[in-house]
């Protein structure tokens, strides 16, 4: 078992330019061990560019990236030993059964025979898989195959696990099983980096989480930090059944609320942002009460995490708040 | 027809394929060059105008032959990827009727190769020039090649229609064309010692029918009409007038067929979904039924076993066990008959079998070679663009094995089978021994030729899957050189006496199947002493692909 404060992998710089495109940007990066960490961006933000760097299947332009303190680029078999990758699409075998599948990439790892033996039971085990032993590759559901690529992931007993994109076309139900895989796997000692372009899909299960936008790491940290600081601007709806005009005297006059939206007043409705505390929330409800206005309800609209990751990524700033 | 809007894309997408370019340009380049190489130096004509007819059939053949291999090429793969990408599925989400649809494919796939035979007439016509060429004969030839590709090209188009994965179509098409072309044919050349015409009257009819599905056969009857390689059986009309009607009546069939087969929605892959196992040592009722069961629960990978090779044996169909054994058990079958029929010829033949002997050790050595060659690219084409085409590469990547243990895992997959098959076919050599002991060090030449053959085409076909990432195309540059080198370059023996000794020995070096028969004790060819020298030439063409192809997979795995 890994030290829990033990950094597993560290990014410093890291950049790829195809070309004209800069595909990855000055990303710093840390994870500790045990850690599942979320990787969150939109199609062609970066995510796979970082995991097949990590993976050792593209080098850098600029910076470097160590797991267990050994550098990607120049350390890569020690990297082969120490990283499971799974990519984003499940490469079939014609006629391999599932037990041969992971046997054919035991050997690669260069695993002896009884300890292969070992691997495939306890992989088979882990993941819940244990039925499709038997089964051939080519016949499996997307969601067996997505157990079964994290199957031969974890077959050479990494340390360190990226996937990319594992959730992806899963039906709920698989994807709940999914979560509680990745999150047994973290709770045994492995240290996950897997990545989605749907941040509610790994806020269950993640212990951190980043957002990347056009190859640059938005924001990072443990998830509850992440969320609180994406909605610092809380959103207020006031709803009143007369006595309006009094209520938004006072929120206009208060200095911690901005861009009141009157759209729906002939409703009885306004939103407005606020930058205060939980305090001065309350000392605004008391001021509003206290105005004469006749309030039904005065809530903090909850920032949904789809919200928050468009936020971030700047994809429709203009949208939040109004969705 | 104009219409239909998947004639449209079809013709125009398949236009504007790089594909079609390096077709068009090759063909065009060949022809070129087959028209440059036997025209007359001094651009006059005999009187009887043999020179411009040596030059017409070499030209009409050549054409053929390159007809025949991009049809083959271009049909194959044109269903069987729309079923690869999905997208065959959302033709049928359209309001296009199932028929439009099919007929769209197949005008779409013919249109190309018509335009092919097309831009070849210039070619032909040029031999206006030379005299003594009748239009009538132009008209025959361009005819013959246009019921050929659209012969051929349905032929591929309802194997692209039955399959599922390109790499199996091409070469299963390969598979057929390569008979339908020359073997139904060999009957009448004297590669088989004219079996032909030592044959019964009623045999000899039967032989002359088979012969005339050959689109070469009725070429060579048009073109060589009094030639060795146009022995027909008496009272039948020449194979030209019987492969009109035939590839007529094939045309509309396979077109028939595809066009029921293609009408109905794609019906899903069958799948091995329960993922039945025979346990080792267990014993029921398949026990009997196979030598190899299929179901049988494998072994781990050994410490001393390539993984890859273990993977490939495990993957791929045509390696299988119980699919080797029946290709063994066909070949040790096709190679005792063989046997039967030289012990019987030289019973009856005694006074003859001096003469005999080398000549059926010639044709036994060419038919060896020729099915090394034509399985061989078949095994070896696919080797590494399969992974890469499925995504696995990568994943392959990020393991521990070596360059060299892809590659050499990769090359034994394809060298053991085709041993295999070569050895089966031993006993039809051993039984000349019997007859003649003197034939003991050409028997250990042709062994060496088939080797190096079998060294050849497998390193080949490794080469091409390196360069190129989709299988369908290493396959079919693989069948394309390969046909070009053993095939194209025995055209030469229509017109040696064209060329200098130094000219045609030096092309026949390339020829594993001339060299074969050199080393059998052919007349022909061994006068022209190939053996070593072609071995020699071999090893090194194979040895320079076999280091290119390593370095391939090193730059393949390396970081990019």
């Amino acid at each position: 078992m890994t030290d829990s404060k033990e950094v597993i992998l560290r990014c410093e710089g890291l950049t790829k330019v195809y070309e004209e495109i800069t595909a990855l940007d000055h990303l710093d990066l840390e994870i500790t061990a045990g850690k599942v960490y979320g990787y969150i961006g939109h199609n062609g933000a970066g995510k796979t560019t970082t995991i097949r760097i990590l993976a050792g299947l593209i080098k850098s332009t600029e910076g470097k990236a160590s797991v267990c303190g050994v550098d990607v680029g120049s350390g890569r078999d020690q990297i082969k030993s120490m990283v499971g990758y799974m990519p984003d699409s499940f490469g079939v075998y014609d006629q391999m059964r599932v037990w041969e599948y992971l046997d054919f990439f035991g050997a690669a790892f260069k695993l002896s025979k009884s300890k292969r033996m070992d691997r495939i039971d306890y992989v088979l085990e882990g993941t819940d898989s244990e039925y499709m032993r038997d089964r051939f590759v080519d016949t499996l559901s997307h969601g067996m195959k997505q157990r079964i690529g994290i199957a031969r992931a974890l077959i050479h007993d990494p340390t360190f696990l990226v996937l990319d994109e594992p959730l992806s076309g899963l039906d709920p139900r698989a994807r709940i099983q999914m979560r509680r895989l990745l999150r047994r796997l973290a709770d045994e000692g492995k240290t996950l980096l897997v990545s989605s372009h749907i941040l509610a899909e790994l806020a269950v299960v993640c212990d951190d989480v980043g957002i990347i936008n056009k190859g640059k790491l938005e924001i990072t940290g443990p998830m509850q930090e992440v969320f609180d600081a994406l909605q610092k601007d809380r959103l207020i709806e006031l709803k009143a059944l007369s006595g309006m005009e009094k209520a938004l005297a006072v929120v206009d006059k208060d200095e911690t609320t901005s861009d009141i939206d009157q759209s729906d007043e002939k409703e009885g409705v306004v939103r407005f942002r606020f930058a205060g505390d939980d305090e001065q929330l309350a000392s605004l409800f008391e001021q509003v009460h206290k105005a004469g206005t006749k309030v039904v309800t005065m809530r903090e609209v909850p920032l949904d995490l789809e919200q928050a990751y468009m936020a971030v990524s700047g994809l429709a700033s203009e949208h939040v708040g109004n969705v | 027809m104009i219409a239909n809007p998947i004639v449209h894309k079809e013709v125009l997408s398949s236009l504007r394929t790089t594909k079609a370019i390096i077709i068009q340009s090759l063909f065009l380049l060949v022809l070129a060059g087959l028209v440059a190489l036997f025209w007359p130096e001094d651009g006059l004509q005999d009187l009887g105008g043999q020179q411009a007819r040596r030059v017409l059939a070499v030209i009409a053949i050549g054409e053929l032959l390159m007809v025949a291999m991009f049809a083959a090429a271009f049909t194959a793969a044109s269903l069987t990827v729309e079923k690869e990408k999905n997208t065959w599925e959302v033709l049928f989400a359209t309001t296009l009727k199932p028929w439009q649809i099919a007929v769209g494919k197949i005008t779409g796939s013919l249109s190309f190769l018509l335009l092919l035979v097309i831009s070849g007439i210039p070619a032909l016509a040029a031999l206006f020039l030379l005299g003594g060429v009748r239009g009538s004969e132009l008209l025959a030839v361009a005819g013959v090649l246009v019921l050929t590709v659209l012969y051929l090209g349905m032929i591929g188009l309802l194997v692209s229609a039955s399959m599922y994965r390109s790499y199996r179509a091409v070469i299963f098409t390969y598979a057929i064309v390569l008979v339908i072309c020359f073997v139904v044919a060999a009957p009448a050349w004297p590669v088989s010692g004219n079996m032909l015409s030592s044959a019964g009257p009623g045999m000899q009819k039967v032989l002359h029918v088979v012969a005339s599905v050959s689109p070469l056969q009725a070429m060579l009857s048009v073109v060589m009409p009094e030639s060795d390689y146009n022995t027909v059986a008496a009272g039948m009309p020449p194979y030209w007038q019987i492969f009109i009607p035939v590839s007529i009546v094939a045309i509309v069939v396979t077109g028939v067929v595809s066009l029921i087969k293609l009408s109905q929605p794609l019906r899903t892959q069958p799948a091995r979904v329960k993922g039945e196992v025979v346990e080792r040592g267990q014993i029921s009722a398949r026990t009997f039924m196979f030598i190899v069961d299929p179901l049988k629960r494998k072994k781990h990978i050994r410490w001393w076993q390539n993984p890859m090779l273990m993977k490939e044996f495990r993957t791929r169909p045509m390696l299988q066990t119980q699919w080797l054994i029946r290709a063994v058990g066909i070949c040790v079958i096709v190679s005792i008959l063989l046997m039967l029929a030289v012990a019987i010829s030289v019973h009856t033949m005694v006074a003859q079998s001096a003469t005999m002997i080398p000549m059926m050790a010639s044709v036994v050595a060419a038919m060896v070679v020729v099915l090394m060659l034509l399985i061989g690219p078949s095994l070896a084409g696919g080797a590494l663009s399969a992974d890469r085409e499925t995504g696995i590469w990568d994943v392959m990547r990020t393991t521990r094995l070596s360059s060299w243990q892809i590659v050499s895992g990769k090359f034994l997959s394809s060298v053991i089978p085709l041993l295999l098959f070569a050895i089966a076919t031993l006993p039809a050599l051993l039984i000349l021994l019997y007859f003649n002991a003197g034939l003991l060090t050409n028997v250990i030449r042709i062994c060496y030729v088939i080797g190096m053959t079998i060294l050849f085409v497998s390193t080949m076909g490794m080469f091409f899957s390196s360069i190129f990432s989709r299988t369908a195309t290493a396959t079919a540059w693989t069948y394309a050189v390969v046909v070009g080198i053993a095939l194209l370059a025995l055209l030469v023996l229509l017109g040696r006496d064209l060329f200098s000794e130094r000219v045609v020995r030096t092309i026949f070096l390339f020829n594993p199947i001339a060299s074969s028969m050199g080393a059998a004790g052919h007349g022909t060819m061994q006068k022209y002493g190939l053996v070593f020298p072609h071995l020699r030439l071999m090893a090194s063409i194979t040895a320079g692909m076999f280091v290119v192809t390593v370095a391939r997979v090193w730059k393949l795995r390396r970081p990019v």
